[in-house]
């Protein structure tokens, strides 16, 4: 990766400048075949030049459909992936061109929260140890003050002292994933990154889960990324959603302009395709979702990837990839063909 | 609906206890439901995890985990009391009378059989027609499913398909012998939002087209608004409350169904104020309370709350709940109705 090309970080009109900024964001994992003999046949191309910015403080959600790259995103600025090709600037220095041995003490300013609070905790430990753990690898404060730290973070979340004693298996879903969320915050991070923090999670739980983490957010500051297949729950923890498809960013917005004035197809697909728990709002809905199936991300389609299950499809989409223009303040599609006319004439 | 006598409800379940016994306890999954399905019409049972939803389906199915067994009540399907029928018979009602669709595809399919064959099988078994027939039939209702192009899909087996196509399959091999009741046990859950569209569309179809009576379990109260005509909500293996979808969402009583819909964000909403959430846990069921099942959690409770089962109330025909501070109640019928 080359160095002299160091990208510099975006500054605003008040010089206040972007917590994380992703560009040009590029993972391909590659398909082999043979046991032995391992070739390489293709790739899966996850992510393909994704690009966003989150300030500090905000909550930014990223939504989409299963092998979207949703996931994947959230690992590589989280340095749990390497990517490709692309920039993350964490606070204004690229941890992609960095080193893993240079990226790791910068670890604990970003975290990940999981899907599964079960998998992601080690069944043979005990609280305690689990929220002692990072601080221990970080070489941070004497055992009395990893202790009492670990007593901070239980009563943050809203567990028990007692709770330290006691092993994952012994909680509900919810506490678990309360767990999870401490373990995340042992570290003072400044951004967290959540996959799916509620997808396993059962409704009246969600909404706890939910709750706390936007008191955290204020308590502490805290930079979110919230990825989820579940356009409600993004809509109401994130200030701007981005729709990502089949590898791209096709819509990037605030929850209204994605909810209420869609740009792209699909967004407006898939808005239509959410259930909402009211039987006049279902029975009116005009939207039909996106007909056919996803795609396969190894061979994706040419020019626009929706452009297979597009209702608006022609030629064109076929063959030129289109670009993210804007529609709005802060709002960005890409679509030759969209819903609405763009703020700007696109450029030729 | 045209219909010219008021139609026998095709699913009558009465005072309906299915208990799961464990090495040291016994779980009381279902205890005491009843509930009723008219032909061609959907019944969305809603609730959270392990409140008895899918142990209530199987019990209608007779086919229960190890240590399950129903302990009292009726199932009456098209009339016949099911619960005392040995499982030789049972074996010619499912597939038959009753079938079954899961959130998992998986579940259902044979890995190792074409899904030719898969959804011909129910035919041979209980329609005893020859394999031209049965090919004939098998490729129309994979037409019906929405199957890309079935005389070629007809030979492939599972693994060549996506999930949406897979449930597809699922469908079709519920519906081959024109069952008159399908239950659905969160049949999308494992699908993508777009696929899940496509996939209730479809099943609402079929329901219309074939009449069918549609139990639909899930937990979605989004899913339950826009495809069922009727809901019962579970909680802790009891229904709590039983209405017409409009009414239910618009004149819910119970106080658990209350907290439930606002515990959900809402995407059609500006969410500046905090969700309602709901503390604490369910009951555990090898233990449940002899109370108001939801009093631990709920924000109404009194003591009565705590002390004694509320009995069914009827407010309106037709919408039942189970509550000693009922929301809403204090409002004239007349004007709620508006
Ligand atoms: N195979 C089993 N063995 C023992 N207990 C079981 C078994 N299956 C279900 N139960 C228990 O029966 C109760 C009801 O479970 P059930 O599966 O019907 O819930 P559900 O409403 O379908 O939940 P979900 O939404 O998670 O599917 C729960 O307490 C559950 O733990
Ligand atoms: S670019 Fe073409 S195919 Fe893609 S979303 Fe727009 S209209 Fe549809
Ligand atoms: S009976 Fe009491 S505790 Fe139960 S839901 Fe009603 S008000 Fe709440
Ligand atoms: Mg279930």
């Amino acid at each position: 990766m080359s160095v002299s090309a160091a990208p510099q970080p975006a500054a605003t009109a008040e010089g206040a400048r972007p917590y994380l900024e992703v560009r040009d964001l590029v993972k391909e994992f590659p398909v082999t075949k043979g046991a032995v003999m391992r070739r390489r046949i293709g790739s899966v191309h996850a992510v393909s030049g994704v690009s966003f910015s989150v300030m500090p403080g905000e909550t930014f959600g990223l939504v989409g459909e299963s092998g979207c790259g949703k996931t994947t995103t959230g690992r590589m600025i989280v340095a749990l992936e390497r990517p490709t090709s692309g920039a993350i600037l964490i606070d204004g220095e690229d941890i992609a061109a960095m080193s893993m041995r240079r990226v790791r003490p910068r670890r604990r300013h970003m975290q990940m929260m999981f899907q599964d609070p079960y998998a992601s905790l080690d069944p043979r430990m005990r609280v305690s140890t689990i929220l002692r753990e990072p601080l221990a690898i970080q070489r941070i404060g004497t055992r009395e003050e990893q202790f009492n730290r670990v007593r901070e973070l239980l009563n943050d979340v809203g567990l028990a002292r007692a709770a330290m004693d006691r092993y994952p298996h012994e909680f509900s879903g919810g506490q678990r994933q309360r767990i999870g969320l401490a373990r995340a915050l042992a570290l003072q991070p400044k951004l967290i990154v959540a996959d799916e923090p509620v997808s396993a999670l059962d409704v009246s739980i969600r909404s706890q889960i939910l709750n706390l983490m936007n008191r955290l957010q204020e308590k502490y500051s805290l930079t979110y990324v919230i990825i989820s297949h579940d356009l409600s729950v993004v809509k109401y923890m994130a200030d701007r959603i981005g729709v990502m498809y089949l590898g791209k960013m096709v819509e990037i917005g605030s929850g209204e302009d994605i909810y209420r004035r869609p740009a792209h197809p699909y967004t407006h697909g898939l808005v239509g395709a959410i259930p909402i728990p009211d039987p006049d709002v279902e029975r009116s809905k005009d939207a039909a979702a996106p007909r056919g199936e996803i795609p396969s991300a190894i061979n994706p389609p040419s020019g626009c990837r929706f452009r297979t299950r597009c209702p608006r499809a022609q030629a064109l989409c076929a063959e030129v990839e289109p670009p993210l223009r804007p529609f709005g303040p802060g709002h960005e599609a890409a679509c030759h063909y969209p819903l609405r006319p763009p703020s700007e004439p696109a450029a030729a | 609906m045209d219909e010219r006598t008021p139609a026998a409800n095709v699913l009558e379940i009465d005072g309906l206890k299915t208990y799961i016994r464990l090495s040291r306890s016994t779980v009381r999954a279902v205890d005491g439901v009843s509930l009723h399905i008219a032909p061609g019409e959907t019944l969305g049972l809603v609730g959270e995890s392990g409140c008895g939803k899918t142990i209530t389906g199987m019990s209608v199915m007779k086919l229960l985990p190890p240590g399950g067994r129903i302990v009292e009540g009726t199932i009456k399907l098209n009339g016949r009391d099911i619960v005392p029928l040995p499982d030789k018979t049972m074996r010619e009602v499912r597939g038959n009378v009753v079938s079954v669709i899961f959130q998992d595809p998986m579940t259902s399919l044979n890995p190792t059989m074409t899904i030719g064959d898969q959804i011909g099988e129910a035919l041979r078994i209980h329609r005893e027609v020859g394999d031209k027939e049965a090919r004939e039939r098998v490729l129309d209702v994979l037409g019906l499913v929405g199957m890309p192009r079935p005389a070629e899909r007809i030979n492939d087996y599972p693994h060549q398909l996506s999930g949406g196509l897979r449930q597809r399959c699922v469908i079709a091999m519920a519906l081959v012998c024109e069952p008159s009741l399908v239950i659905a046990d969160e049949p999308t859950t494992a699908l993508d939002v777009t696929i899940q569209s496509q996939i209730l569309d479809l099943l609402d179809e079929l329901r219309r087209r074939l009449r069918m009576a549609v139990l639909l379990i899930t937990h979605d109260m989004g899913v339950i608004a826009g495809r069922a005509d009727r809901v019962a909500v579970m909680y802790a293996g009891k229904i709590v409350e039983e209405a017409s979808t409009r009414t239910l969402f618009k004149r819910m009583r119970h106080r658990y169904t209350e907290a439930l819909v606002e515990a959900i964000p809402r995407l059609d909403q500006e969410t500046s104020a905090e969700l309602y959430s709901i503390p604490g846990l369910p009951p555990d069921l090898a233990n449940p309370p002899e109370a108001c099942r939801f009093a631990a959690r709920c924000r109404f409770d009194t003591e009565i709350c705590h002390n004694e089962y509320p009995a069914f109330s009827e407010h309106e025909p037709g919408h039942l709940y189970a509550c000693h501070h009922p929301a809403g109640v204090d409002e004239p019928v007349e004007a709620a109705a508006q």
